[in-house]
C-alpha cells in the first residue's frame, strides 16, 4: 500500500465513524449521512496531499460531507429516518430526575430545526471551530454564532432552564 | 444546565446512530479510481465549473489600520508556487530558473539550454526546493523521515549531501526558502493534538555545512516567505501571520475592516506570495457549496491591507490553485487547466490556459511564465499564458511514459519506450509488462473477478465480482498508486465502473494487487 493509502487509512479509521454519526444525528438520515461521509472521504483521498497537511483535516471532511448531504437532500428529498434510540418511552415516575432531564434534552435536540441542530452538532459534538462550522453551513461566522444561540434559546425554552455556555475562543475563530 | 451536558447528550445520541460499516479499503479504491478519472476529465470538469460560476460579489474594504513591517523590504524570491513533491518551476529571472525534479534542471539562458544534476546522487523521497540567483537547494525527506540537503551552487551540480537531524514526532518537511546564499528557513509541520503546528528551523551558516536551528514551534504551517533576514510572512489554514525577528515569534495580521474577522474574509488560506513590498494572500470562501477565491493584499509592506475579489469562477470545495505574483498589479492564479490573470491588482481578471497537470508555475515577468507538470513536462509562455509551448529539457521522470505489450485481441497502440534508468518505477513497469506479456492480458471470460496478488506474478484471490475487460498494457501513472493496467478501446465511465483497473503496490513495487 502506498504512503498515501497508509496515512489516509489511519485518518479514515479514526474519523469516519464519528463523521457518519454526527451527520446522521444532524440530518436524521443515517443512509444519507453515510453516503455523504463516504463521498467526503473519497475526495479527501483524492486531495490527500493537500488535505493531509491541513491544520484540521477532519474539519475539511466535515465541510465537504455537510455540503454533500445538503446537496443530496435537495436532489432526491430523501426519506427521513427517525433518530434511533428510545424517545419518550421513559416516564418521570420510575427513573431518577437526572435521567429525565437528559431525556428531555435529547427530545429537545431532536425537535430542533435541522439547521440549528446541524450547528450545535458541528459545534459541540464534532467540536469544530466556528470557521469550519461556517464553511460547512455555507454562511458567515456571525451567522453560525446566531444560529447556535437560537438553538440554545430554543433548547432552554423547551427545558425551562438556562444552558450555561462559556464560549470557547478557538484561535481560528477569532 | 451546563453546555457539557448538551455535549454528553449529543454524544449519546450520535452513539445510537447506526454504526457505519464501510472500511477504508473501498473508499481508498474509489479514491484511486477518482484520481485517475480526474486526470482524464479535468478539462471537462473545469469547463463545466467555469460555466456555472457567476454573480459573486464580495465587499471590498480598504484598511485604515494595519501592521508594521520593515520600511524598505528587500526584493523577495520569485514567487513560485510551492514545488512540493518535485517538478516545481522556480525562476529567479527571465534567464535563470530551476526545475525541481529528477534530475534537478537549471537554465541560465531563458530555457534555450539546460543542465541537469545527477539523479542518482539525490535520495528518493519527497522533494522540496528553494532557489536564489545561481544557487538552489534540494531537500529530500525519505519515507523513514530522514532528511538530506543538497545545495547546488552556480549550476545544477549538487554538492555533497548533508544529512540533517530527523524532525521530531514524525513532522513533515513542508517548505524550504532562502533569501540569499546564507539565510534560509526550513518549515516542518507536525501534529499538535488534533491540530497542526509549524516548526521553523533557520540557518545562517551559508555555504559549506549548513546547520539549522529550531527557532519556533508556533510558526505558520505554509506559505512561508521572507523579505529579509528578519521580516517574513506565512499562513495557517485560517490566518495570516508575520514575524519581525527572523521567525522566532509570529503575530496575526489584522484584516482591513475592523468590524470583520479573518474568518469573514476567507475560511481558509492557500497561498501567500511576496514581491518587494507587495504581499498577496489567496484564500477561499464558500458560496453555494463552491469556493470562490478571495485575496488579502498589501502594497506597502504590510502597513495596510485591502480585500480583493478573485475571478468569478468557482473553485469547488477541493480545487487546487497556484499563485504567482509579479508586483502590486500583476498576479497569476492557476486553477485546474485555467490561468486567471489580473494586471490591475485584482480588480479585474481574464482567463487563459494553464498546461494540464501543472504542479507549479513561475512568472519572472508578466508575459514570461514557466509551468512544470506532475508528469515531467516543462512548458513556457511568452504571452502571459495565452499560449504555452513545451520546453525541450533533459528527460524528466517517466511518470507518464507509456509501455505496452499488445496481447491478442487488443488494439494496436503506440509504445513509448521508457527512459533508461535503474529506478524503482522502471522495475515496477517491467514487472507489469512481464505480467501482461505472460498472461496475454486478463479476461473476465474465465472468471468474474480480478484477483489480488501477494507477490509478483503470484496467485490471485477474488476482490470483486464484475466482468473485467482484457488488459492490453501497463503503464506507471503515479507511483503513489502503482501500475495501471488498461484497455484503450474501452471508454472510462465512472458511473458504470467499466474500464479502470489499477494494479497498486502494497509494498513498494514488489507486491502488487488490483483495484477496480
Amino acid at each position: 500500500m502506498g504512503n498515501r493509502a497508509v496515512s489516509f487509512t489511519a485518518f479514515y479509521d479514526g474519523n469516519y465513524p464519528s463523521v457518519c454519526r454526527a451527520l446522521a444525528l444532524a440530518f436524521r438520515d443515517s443512509q444519507r449521512a453515510e453516503e455523504a461521509a463516504q463521498e467526503a472521504f473519497i475526495r479527501a483521498y483524492v486531495y490527500w496531499r493537500r488535505v493531509g497537511r491541513m491544520d484540521r483535516p477532519a474539519g475539511w471532511v466535515y465541510v465537504v460531507a455537510v455540503h454533500q448531504a445538503a446537496r443530496a437532500r435537495r436532489r432526491d428529498d430523501a426519506t427521513v429516518v427517525p433518530v434511533a434510540g428510545r424517545r419518550g418511552e421513559t416516564t418521570a415516575m420510575d427513573i431518577a430526575e437526572g435521567v429525565v432531564e437528559r431525556e428531555a434534552l435529547r427530545l429537545a435536540i431532536a425537535r430542533l430545526p435541522e439547521r440549528q441542530r446541524l450547528a450545535i452538532v458541528l459545534r459541540y459534538l464534532a467540536d469544530l471551530p466556528l470557521v469550519d462550522v461556517a464553511a460547512a453551513m455555507g454562511c458567515a461566522v456571525g451567522t453560525v454564532k446566531s444560529t447556535v444561540h437560537a438553538a440554545l434559546v430554543r433548547l432552554e425554552a423547551d427545558l425551562g432552564e438556562e444552558i450555561e455556555t462559556i464560549e470557547e475562543v478557538h484561535p481560528d475563530a477569532r | 444546565m451546563h453546555v457539557d451536558e448538551l455535549r454528553e447528550a449529543l454524544t449519546e445520541m450520535a452513539a445510537e446512530q447506526p454504526a457505519p460499516v464501510a472500511g477504508a479499503e473501498p473508499v481508498v479504491a474509489r479514491g484511486q479510481r477518482r484520481l485517475r478519472l480526474r486526470r482524464v476529465s479535468v478539462a471537462v470538469v473545469v469547463l463545466a465549473v467555469v460555466s456555472a460560476g457567476a454573480g459573486f460579489v464580495v465587499n471590498r474594504h480598504v484598511a485604515k489600520r494595519g501592521v508594521e513591517v520593515s520600511p524598505t523590504p528587500k526584493p523577495a524570491l520569485a514567487a513560485a508556487a510551492r514545488p512540493a513533491d518535485g517538478n516545481g518551476a522556480l525562476f529567479t529571472s527571465s534567464s535563470e530558473g530551476w526545475i525541481c525534479g529528477d534530475p534537478l534542471l537549471h537554465t541560465a539562458d531563458g530555457g534555450h539550454t539546460w543542465q541537469s544534476g545527477s539523479f542518482s546522487t539525490v535520495a528518493s523521497g519527497t522533494r522540496t526546493c528553494a532557489a536564489v540567483p545561481t544557487d538552489a537547494w534540494v531537500l529530500v525527506q525519505a519515507a523513514d523521515g530522514g532528511l538530506t540537503l543538497r545545495p547546488a551552487q552556480g549550476g545544477p551540480n549538487l554538492a555533497v549531501t548533508q544529512t540533517l537531524p530527523p524532525l521530531p514526532g514524525g513532522a513533515v518537511a513542508e517548505q524550504l526558502t532562502f533569501i540569499d546564499k546564507n539565510n534560509g528557513w526550513l518549515l516542518a509541520v507536525g501534529d499538535h493534538g488534533a491540530a497542526k503546528r509549524g516548526l521553523l528551523y533557520r540557518t545562517t551558516t551559508g555555504s559549506g555545512r549548513m546547520q539549522f536551528a529550531l527557532v519556533s514551534t508556533e510558526a505558520p504551517t505554509r506559505g512561508l516567505q521572507f523579505v529579509n533576514a528578519t521580516h517574513g510572512w506565512g499562513i495557517t489554514q485560517s490566518g495570516v501571520l508575520r514575524t519581525t525577528d527572523g521567525g522566532t515569534t509570529w503575530s496575526s495580521v489584522a484584516v482591513p475592516d475592523p468590524r470583520r474577522t479573518v474568518a469573514d474574509v476567507a475560511v481558509s488560506f492557500d497561498h501567500l506570495a511576496v514581491r518587494g513590498a507587495t504581499i498577496v494572500v489567496q484564500g477561499r470562501n464558500p458560496v453555494g457549496g463552491f469556493d470562490m477565491s478571495v485575496f488579502l493584499v498589501s502594497t506597502d509592506g504590510g502597513a495596510t491591507w485591502a480585500e480583493r475579489n478573485g475571478p468569478a469562477t468557482r473553485l469547488g470545495t477541493t480545487e487546487a490553485t497556484l499563485l504567482a505574483v509579479l508586483d502590486a498589479k500583476h498576479w497569476r492564479l492557476g486553477s485546474g487547466s485555467d490561468m486567471w490573470a489580473t494586471d490591475d491588482g485584482g480588480h479585474s481578471w481574464a482567463v487563459s490556459a494553464l498546461p494540464p497537470r501543472a504542479l507549479s508555475m513561475s512568472f519572472p515577468t508578466a508575459d514570461d511564465g514557466w509551468a512544470a507538470t506532475d508528469d515531467g513536462r516543462v512548458e513556457h509562455t511568452t504571452d502571459g499564458g495565452q499560449s504555452w509551448q513545451p520546453v525541450d529539457t533533459p528527460p524528466q521522470p517517466a511518470w507518464s511514459s507509456t509501455i505496452a505489450s499488445v496481447p491478442t485481441g487488443c488494439p494496436s497502440r503506440a509504445i513509448t519506450a521508457p527512459p533508461p534508468g535503474e529506478h524503482e518505477e522502471d522495475e515496477a513497469r517491467r514487472a507489469a509488462e512481464d505480467y501482461v506479456r505472460r498472461t496475454r492480458g486478463w479476461t473476465g471470460e474465465t472468471a468474474e473477478a480480478v484477483y489480488p496478488v501477494t507477490e509478483p506474478g503470484g496467485r490471485f484471490g477474488a476482490v470483486f465480482s464484475t466482468n473485467v475487460p482484457m488488459f492490453c498494457g501497463a503503464r506507471v501513472a503515479d507511483m503513489s498508486y502503482g501500475v495501471e493496467l488498461f484497455n484503450p478501446s474501452i471508454t472510462q465511465d465512472s458511473s458504470r465502473n467499466t474500464a479502470l483497473v489499477v494494479a497498486h503496490f502494497a509494498d513498494g513495487w514488489k507486491v502488487w494487487g488490483f483495484y477496480k
